[in-house]
């Protein structure tokens, strides 16, 4: 699964510690994500969206390896 | 704070209960020592009931930045730790067994539960701090 949550706080300006500070874990949870090391929950994932006020498509995608 | 319904909560112990984990294997360690040293007695076995129960409460206490990742490394950790800690069990009492059957214990000799307990979360412990820092 792919993922522009690097793009999306550059936008807004968010550092991981932020970003982390408002959905609720750690920064070394939001940094495992940006590098496609841990897939997070539909919750978080939909909190992460939420933050950058983008919808949950936007900042997640599916690859092909994800339906194997 | 996390909700009921945060996977955060499963681990049921509050953080500080590790610092009880850590003065009950500290505690236990000094014990067997002494009475190795002093009366020449070794059992394991009595030294791994407190250690086992210190290694449960330091695992499975709250991270002091719990959240669905650490819930998810302590399970690849314990998926990971349990299975070796078997194998180990196994040659363990492989080798003890090698001569034969035991006269003194009519029994053939195995690891107690205790023991594998310490070995299952030892492993367990070292794989989610190596994972943790990996991943």
């Amino acid at each position: 699964m792919t993922n522009t949550i690097k793009v999306e706080r550059a936008k807004k300006d968010l550092t991981q510690a932020d970003l982390a500070e408002r959905v609720g874990v750690s920064r070394q949870t939001i940094n495992s994500i940006e590098k496609g090391r841990f897939i997070p929950s539909t919750l978080l994932a939909l909190k992460i969206a939420q933050v950058f006020g983008e919808p949950v498509d936007n900042i997640f995608a599916l690859e092909e390896e994800d339906w194997e | 704070m996390a909700s009921k319904k945060s996977t955060s909560s499963i681990f049921v112990y509050p953080n500080k209960m590790k610092i009880l984990g850590v003065i009950m294997i500290f505690l236990a360690v000094i014990i067997f020592i002494h009475r190795m040293t002093t009366y020449s007695i070794v059992d394991i076995s009595a030294a791994s009931f407190p250690i086992a129960f210190g290694l449960i409460l330091i695992f499975f206490s709250k991270e002091k930045d719990s959240d669905e990742r650490t819930v998810y490394l302590k399970f690849k950790a314990l998926a990971l730790g349990v299975p070796l800690a078997a194998v180990v069990a196994m040659v363990i009492n492989y080798a003890y067994n090698f001569r034969g059957y035991s006269i003194e214990t009519d029994s053939w000799y195995s690891i107690s539960a205790f023991e594998y307990l310490t070995l299952a979360l030892a492993f367990a412990l070292a794989c989610f701090h190596y994972l943790k820092y990996k991943e």
